[in-house]
Formats: structure tokens, sequence, C-alpha cells
């Protein structure tokens, strides 16, 4: 395919204020915390302080005798779910699991695990109450790490599960010839012939990495506010990035239709992907339904960490094989990931992105999705790539030293082109990957000097698929000429501005005639999450496809209005519509006379659009390794990433900057703390060590523009990718500052400082 | 059990007067109490800075002062920095440089600005980092904050028109 | 003739094979005419006439969106994946609620 040609754009491209920066920057945006109702209840979770133990009993007799104490619940208190483990593969929809996930049944499987919950009349009375509830534990082993929970002999957190091949998965049956403990799947991809690859290489490197725990990090703790009524249905106010999402998890929780069912999203403080599956929201429901009153529940910072998901901890291997002059003849890992209590780690994500922004004719990953007593890691920015590319770019490095060639230049001699099949055999058609690698070799970060002691630069390419999924959207001509934009998709970092945008060019009208408005479950269609780097993409078609609808309308009617046939009635894309004998109407002035010339106009789209179009990315950095003390400070940064084309451009640099720093902080300091017993010692942010102002540098961002053919603005996902390089090219400057190559992320001082320190 | 007591205080430059619990931190008292909800809560226990509030001038976290603190002082919120219908430089330097994706903590580092603005009103990079280093942003990556930062030293700066 | 990229996984059905081409205007036909290259495939991928949760389907690289209901051009290919989600993707317990 043809990319589009670059358009003059007249909105796209530009950087208006959006329209919910005013409540945002006077404090009167309305996040999922801030609803108050009247007769409302305040609720709290009592958490498991064991990795790993058997629930005996639970009294809560105590706590309900306390005054302003109204409902307490457990497990028992929803709806039996039946466990699909026995008799069908095992699935990543698999209700129990669900369920257990959010309440405990007999068993906690990690520190933090909720295991009942209460609400009361006043939030200090909540907190007392909790420790009023009398839990008798009987403690059982923990496995804590993949290399544990892998071994021959390991105790098993779920019994009777048994390792399954993905895509096989589904069937009755089919279990993995190798059964290995805790691995809840194998997925094997591959092309070509991995043996033949390795005969053809000169050189073959085999490295292993591992990675820690990282949490998502958003500022603005979990929160759901229920209200269950007398006629049954369901009410719940909160911060998600999927309302419709949210829906039918709840629906399967509670077991009820989803029309019995309302949720309503308020602003939402970050989520990186965290902020999808359910937690507090149907204990609040269930808490409602109990004591007919609206019941809040907010989680303290402490409770995110332990029981909301992380992404994995992550262990790859990766063997390389090269000619001489650098070109890759095969290329093999093995990844295991951290799953947490419960299956469903992005593993396969991991071993699917990390090779791909290469052409290496044979490759093969061998991905293994790992259960452990830890809490059940959750979609994080790109998920599962970044540790993947941590593991490929950092061999790279080492690849192009041993060659004695460039380290861009290695990347740029075996660059995947248009053509290339990445490792699950499909061909990329319209990347930007060589244009993203020329404009690093072009940079003025790349074509400085770095001078100075202890000092090193990395360099580290990073790829993402990017998701489509189901958007709707609808807009209405209002009479003074503005139009209003209904949406599904909540706005988690501009999402309002950037459609607005859209609809705006689509209708050749001024972004400010625009008034977007994001809407609950009951008022639109089903919109996915906002996340996989979506949102901008697929809620940008239904929004185009709307105006598209908009603009017939309105061609139809000025022909009415003019009597003549509409075919020769054009609305073009400067907003006028144009009919025969140079009769005209701006947008306005058929706004102002839609009412009384038969209504209305709306237009309205549900849309699933293909051709994502895939994101590549290639991050530089300077750093600077103290050698007494082992901190790295990054000194300077600078991003390239393919965006196809920027809506707002301030909005795709920012998604930029942002990924980009929380990449450092899963390098530098981001990591979970357990000891022995599987507790999580570090549940706080000053303990769990995310980067400020002081920790980076300004962010240089290089937007390199291939318009996406598959989007009519070009637009390519641009919020995940940024996450994924940072780790590698902190670490290749590290080792380019001190010559030690930090095979285990986060570098933090006591895990350098051991490699840097003279072995006794 | 813990009792209430009434609080008398002044709050974005109008007198206020509460009945909170003693227990409640400034952070409750001025949610739940005052139903002042742009003041945020992000950890509760001071190390986000997303409920940073002035009192008496001062830069704190409201989560880490009790609610009886406050008797007979001068409260800044977020509510409380525009000035009538006119937002000050610093807010609208954030909108215009898009110095917030998600906005929970946008609160915060406005009110960390503004008390960094009226103590140094052309404050060096190095400064405004050194400023907003107890404030977590997790959306920007804090290139766009502190740019909007300096923007809004400079604005502040330019004669008025 | 579409060609049908079959994942490691399932190579055991197929005698070992990369790949096999078969007829098909959708992929439904695509599917139902790789059964009997590869006895046992359909119904591994389709359940009650519909792609099963968890599993996707590539034509010329991209997901198909409305999965077996979707065109297949002359000499595509076509991949076989799991459904990997981006944050987007599968959320954990999404499947048909209860009616």
């Amino acid at each position: 395919m043809v990319a589009p040609a670059k358009k003059p754009y007249r909105v796209v491209g530009s950087r208006p204020v959006r329209p919910d920066g005013t409540d945002k920057v006077t404090g009167r945006a309305n996040y999922g915390a801030d609803i108050r109702l009247p007769g409302m209840l305040y609720g709290r979770v009592l958490r498991s302080p064991h990795a790993h133990a058997r629930i005996v009993r639970i009294d809560a007799a105590k706590a309900l005798a306390l005054p302003g104490v109204k409902a307490v619940i457990t497990q028992a208190d929803f709806p039996a779910a039946e466990d699909a483990i026995t008799d069908l593969g095992e699935t990543a929809s698999n209700l129990k699991w669900l369920v257990d996930n959010v309440l405990a049944s007999d068993r906690a499987l990690y520190h933090g695990h909720a295991v009942a919950a209460l609400a009361a009349t006043d939030p200090h009375v909540a907190e007392d109450a909790l420790a009023l509830i009398e839990v008798e534990y009987e403690e059982l082993p923990p496995v804590l790490s993949v290399h544990e929970a892998m071994a021959e002999g390991a105790p098993r957190v779920h019994p009777n599960m048994h390792t399954v091949e993905m895509l096989a998965r589904f069937s009755p049956g089919p279990r993995s010839e190798h059964d290995i403990p805790n691995a809840a799947s194998h997925l094997r991809l591959e092309i070509g012939d991995l043996d033949q690859g390795f005969a053809e290489a000169e050189v073959v490197i085999e490295r292993e990495y591992e990675t820690g725990t990282a949490h998502q990090g958003y500022i603005e703790p979990h929160n759901g506010t229920a209200l269950w009524n007398e006629s049954g249905e369901l009410t719940v106010w909160l911060s998600t990035q999927g309302p419709f999402m949210m829906r039918d998890q709840l629906a399967r929780v509670l077991k009820l239709p989803v029309s019995k069912i309302r949720v309503i999203p308020m602003e939402i403080g970050g989520g990186f992907g965290g902020k999808i599956p359910v937690y507090m929201e149907p204990m609040a429901a269930v808490l409602s339904k109990k004591t007919g009153r609206p019941v809040k529940m907010i989680m303290q910072r402490d409770e995110v960490l332990f029981g909301t998901g992380p992404t994995s901890a992550t262990y790859v291997r990766v063997k390389l094989g090269a000619k001489r002059d650098g070109t890759l003849t095969a290329a093999e890992a093995y990844l295991a990931y951290e799953a947490g209590a419960y299956p469903g780690s992005p593993v396969g994500a991991g071993g699917m992105c990390m090779f791909s922004p290469y052409s290496v004719p044979n490759q093969r990953a061998d991905c293994y999705d790992v259960i452990v007593n830890k809490p059940k890691v959750s979609a994080y920015r790109a998920p599962g790539a970044p540790a993947g590319s941590f593991a490929m770019e950092s061999t790279l490095d080492e690849l192009a030293e041993q060659l004695d060639i460039d380290p861009l230049e290695l990347r740029q001699r075996n660059a995947a082109v248009d053509g290339t099949r990445r490792i699950d055999g499909a061909a990329f058609q319209s990347i930007g990957n060589e244009a993203v690698m020329r404009a690093a070799a072009e940079s003025p970060h790349w074509n400085s000097e770095l001078q100075g002691e202890n000092r090193g630069r990395g360099i580290a390419m990073g790829y993402w698929g990017n998701g489509g999924l189901e958007s709707s959207a609808y807009a209405t001509v209002n009479r003074d000429g503005t139009v209003g934009l209904v949406l599904g998709s909540v706005d988690i970092g501009g999402q309002r501005a950037a459609l607005a945008m859209q609809i705006a060019e689509t209708l050749g009208i001024d972004y400010e005639q625009v008034k977007p408005i994001v809407v609950d479950t009951d008022s639109i269609g089903f919109t996915a999450v906002t996340g996989g780097s979506r949102t901008t993409f697929a809620t940008g078609w239904a929004v185009h496809e709307a105006g598209l609808e908009i603009r017939r309308e309105l061609e139809a009617r000025a022909a009415r209005i003019w009597e003549v046939d509409a075919s020769l009635v054009h609305y073009d894309d400067d907003g006028v519509i144009r009919g025969p004998e140079d009769r005209s109407f701006t947008f306005r002035e058929i706004a102002g006379q839609l009412h009384r010339t038969g209504g209305t106009v709306q237009g309205k789209a549900d849309v699933m659009p293909e051709g994502t179009g895939p994101a590549f990315a290639c991050h530089i950095v300077d750093v600077e390794v103290d050698p007494d003390t082992a901190k790295v400070e990054v000194l300077r940064y600078t991003a390239i990433q393919d965006v196809g084309t920027a809506i707002h451009p301030d909005y795709v640099e920012g998604q930029i900057q942002g990924g980009a720093v929380q990449g450092i902080g899963m390098a530098l300091t981001e990591e979970y703390v357990y000891d022995d017993q599987g507790r999580l010692r570090n549940a706080s942010l000053l303990d769990y060590r995310m980067p400020t102002t002081l920790d980076v540098p300004q962010i240089d961002t290089i937007l390199v523009e291939e318009p996406n053919p598959g989007h009519p603005y070009g637009v390519r996902g641009v919020g995940e990718v940024p996450i994924v390089p940072p780790l590698a090219a902190v670490a290749n400057a590290i080792h380019q500052a001190t010559g030690v190559r930090t095979r285990r992320l986060p570098a933090s001082p006591r895990v350098l400082l051991e490699e840097l320190l003279p072995e006794e | 059990m813990s009792s209430r007591i009434i609080i008398s205080t002044e709050i974005n430059g109008e007198p206020a007067e509460f009945l909170s619990d003693e227990r409640d931190s400034l952070l409750e008292a001025l949610r739940d109490r005052l139903g002042l909800m742009g003041t945020k809560e992000g950890c509760n226990n001071g190390n986000c800075g997303a409920c940073a509030v002035l009192l008496d001038g001062r830069l704190v976290n409201a989560c880490l002062v009790m609610a009886a603190e406050v008797e007979g002082s001068q409260v800044t919120t977020v509510e409380g920095l525009a000035e009538q219908d006119r937002l000050i430089p610093v807010q609208e330097t954030f909108l215009e440089r898009g110095a917030l994706q998600c906005g929970i903590c946008t609160p915060g580092f406005l009110v960390a600005a503004h008390a960094l603005l009226q103590e140094h009103p052309r404050p060096t990079e190095e400064q405004v980092r050194y400023w907003l280093a107890g404030n977590l942003c997790r959306c920007t990556g804090y290139d766009k904050i502190i740019t909007a930062v300096l923007d809004a030293a400079e604005r502040a700066d330019a004669p008025s028109g | 003739m579409a060609t049908v990229f079959i994942p490691a996984s399932l190579r055991r059905l197929c005698g070992d094979r990369h790949s096999v081409e078969v007829e098909g205007a959708t992929l439904r036909q695509v599917i139902e005419n790789l059964d009997p290259e590869c006895p046992g495939i359909h119904a591994l991928i389709v359940e009650e006439g519909m792609l099963r949760p968890g599993i996707q389907l590539a034509v010329n690289g991209s997901t198909a969106a409305t999965g077996l209901l979707r065109e297949v051009p002359a000499d595509a290919e076509v991949q076989i994946l799991p459904a990997m989600s981006g944050g987007a993707g599968e959320a954990p317990g999404r499947g048909a609620p209860p009616r």
C-alpha cells in the first residue's frame, strides 16, 4: 500500500488547549474519588499478611459489633463461580480465577490478597473495624520466582494445573508433553529453520537477563463507588480505562445481565494498563446490596502496590547467530514471565516483539507463563515488550562490540522493512523502522561527542504492534454551528482533544467548534478500553466516520433547501457546502437552518478498524555512573519514534516522554522487594522508587511521521512503544560508562556496586 | 472512638468553620468535610505531593498535616489559585504546553509551582526541578511541566498589556 | 489460494508443515478447507460457529476485526495467532456476560 501523501491539514498537527483543561488546572474536574452520595458508606479491604496461606476461619463478629459498621463480606457473598479448569483447558477468562483474585476463597495466594471487606459510616471507623476481623491462617510455602516455580518438584500453586500449549489450550485434553510445575502455558513462536540459521552463523552469542516487578504507578489509587438499588440495578462510578470492560467483568462476577449495570466513568488519574481489571468494584457492589446504601471504596497506596497488577518479573535467555559483517542469521529466545497468582502474563507479547525491529530469517521464541505467589499481573504499557527487548537489545550491543561494528549501524544493516516477516509469520507493511533508525543516526544527540569520565552512551530499538478494537462515537450539529461529540473512550491523556481535532478536520470546522463529552455505558455503544495505543487510532476512525455522515446529511439538506439534485451539492474540505449557481453554505449557516428545515443532523459510527500500523522507536541516552556509589545519573535523553501523523504533537511528545521516564524507572530504580517469605517490603512511593524531577533530564523527542495507510489521517498508536527501548538503552550506556554489562534490572546502586567493586 | 472538633480557619481567603474528626488529616478535612475535591490523594503518606497546599504560605502535603493543626491558619488550595475569572500564568502555561495528561497530579504541581514562583520569580531549571521533586507525575516525564513553569515565570515577568 | 501459516504448536496436525495453501473467500471457508489438511484444526479455532476467544486470525498482517466473516483476498496470507493484549485486548474475565 502507498502511504497517503501528507496533506496540508487545518487542525491536525496543531496544538490547541484541551477541552477539559480548565477544569483540570482549577481542581474542578471530577475524578472517581470525588464522588459523594447521600447516605454513602466507606468500604475497606482486609488483606492477607501471608504470601500463601490456607484461610481456616474468618470471624467478623467483633467488627460487626463496632458502632457504624454496616456489613462485612467474604467471597461467600459472591455468586458461586464455576471453575472451568477441571474440564476445559485453562483460559485467561476462567471465572473462578477472576473472582478469587477479587476476594480469596479458601487460600490467599499473595501478600495483600483481599480476604474480606466491610462498609462503615465513616472512613476512620472502617479502618478501625478492619483490625477487628479475625482471620485464622495456615501458612503454606510460597513460590517466589520463575526459577523456583518451574523447578522439578516445586510446590504447585494450583494443584490441578498443567502446562498447556497456547493455541491448543482451548480444546479439552491436549496438554503439553512437557508438564512443568506452575507453568500455566507454553507458546512457541517460530519462523524459518533455526538450526540452519545457526549453522550459517559465524558468530554465536547467548546471554541471560532478568527484570524485576514494576508497577504502573498511576498517581490516582483505584476507587469505586457502587449503588445497588432496590430494583436490582447497579450503578458504579469509578476511574477505569474501560467502562464497558468493567461492566462485562462485573456482570460475570455478580452474575447480572449487563442491562442491569451502568458504569459511569469519572476522570481517570492514570492507568497505563493497570485500570482495566476489576478489584474492589464487585465488593463495593455487594456491600451496597447488603446495606441498601451507596458504598465508596478507595485503595490506600500500599493496597495499590500489594493488590493490583504490576507487570511481570522476568527471565529471558537470548541466542543470536550472525555473519562477521553483522547479518543476523538466527535469533532464539526462552522467556519465562511471572503471571502472579493466576495465569495471564504478557510473555507472548515479549516473544512477539523482541526481534521485530530486525529482519532475521530464522527465529524462535519459547514463552512460558509462570504462576508465583505474587499479585496477578495486569497490562502495563506495551505489556511484556520491555523485558524481551532489554534482552535482545543488550545482546545486540554486545554483538556489535564483538564484531567491531557501530551499534546503530548493526541495527540498520538488519532493519526490518516492508515485507520482512515477523516471528508470527506476518509480513510488515508500511513501517517506519528504517526511517526511525535514519533519524537517530542523523540526530544531534547521536552526532554529539560525549565527554567526561564515567560516562557512556547507549542506544536501543523498540517495537509494539498497537491495537484496533471496537469504538463508538456520535456527533450532533447544534444550531449555533458547534458539534457535540459523544464518546465512549475515557480521556486519560488528551484524547478529547485528539478526537475533537479529527472530526473538526473531517468537517472543515474549527477545533473550538467541537464539544467532546465522555459518557457512561448506557449512553453510547460498546467502546473498548483506552489503552493498547488504540484510542486516537480507532476512536479517531469512529469520529471521522461520524463526521462523514454529517457531511452527507448536510449535502442532502442543502440540496433540499436549494431544491436541486443532491448530486450537484458538495461538502468541501474547507467546511463549505457548495451547489450550483455559486450557492454555498458555511457550516454555521446551514447549522442555523437545520431546525426549520427538518431537524437536527447527527452522525454516528461504530467501527472495528484493521490496519493499526505498528510502532517503532529508537532511544539514545547518556549516563554518568558514580564509581563510588554506583548511582546512575541520566544526563541526556533523546527518543525517536514513528508516530504516523501527530494529531496533537504536544500529547504525542508527552506520551513519548512519559513512557521513556517509566522505562528509565524500570531500568534504574523501580522494583518490588520481597522477603524470603514473599512479603512485599517496599509498598510505598518512598520505597518503590519512581523517577522524580531530579532523576531525569528533559526528554528530547524526534517525531518521524510515516503516515499509516490504515487510517484516514495516518494515525499510528504512539502511547506504548516509548517504554520499550529505555531498559536496554540505559544498560548499554552503563556498559559504555563502566565496562559492566548489567543483566539484571533495575540497575540499582546495590546491584551495580557488586559489579563495580573489585572482587575480594 | 474519636470525637468531633470545630475548626476555625481561612481557606482560599474566606473564613471557614467546620466540624472535623480529631483524627482527620487536613486532606480528609478538605475533601470529606469541606467538599474541596481539588486537593488529590495519591499516597496519603507524603510521598507524592498530589495533596500539596499552602499553609500560611508554606508548601505542605495536606495528608501530613492534622486538620486540628490548621486552627487559626490560612490555607490555600488549588481552588484558590485562580484570580476571580482569570487563571494565573502557571495555570495558563500548563494548558498551553500540554503539561498535564491525566491531570491527577496537576493540582499539587500547580500549588508547588505557585509556591516556588512566589519565592523565586525567575527560577532556573534546576530550581524548578528542586522545588517540584516532591511531586510525582507518572504521565509526562516532567518535561512539559518544567517548561510550563519556566514559561510562567517569564510571563509573570512580562509587563501585562 | 490463501497461504495459511501454521503456528508451531499446531504443526503436528499438519504433517509438520509451516504453511498450507487452501481455497476460501472468507476466513470461515479458509479454516473449513484447512481442516482436511490439518485434521482437528477447525475444532481448535472455531467454537459454535465463531472464533474461539483467545485466538485471532490475521489477513495479510492485519488482525481480522470481523473474525471468521473477514474476506480473504486472492493470494492472501493468513496467520493464526494467540490473542495478545496490549492493555487493550482481553481483560481478565472478558467473555460473554450472562444474558
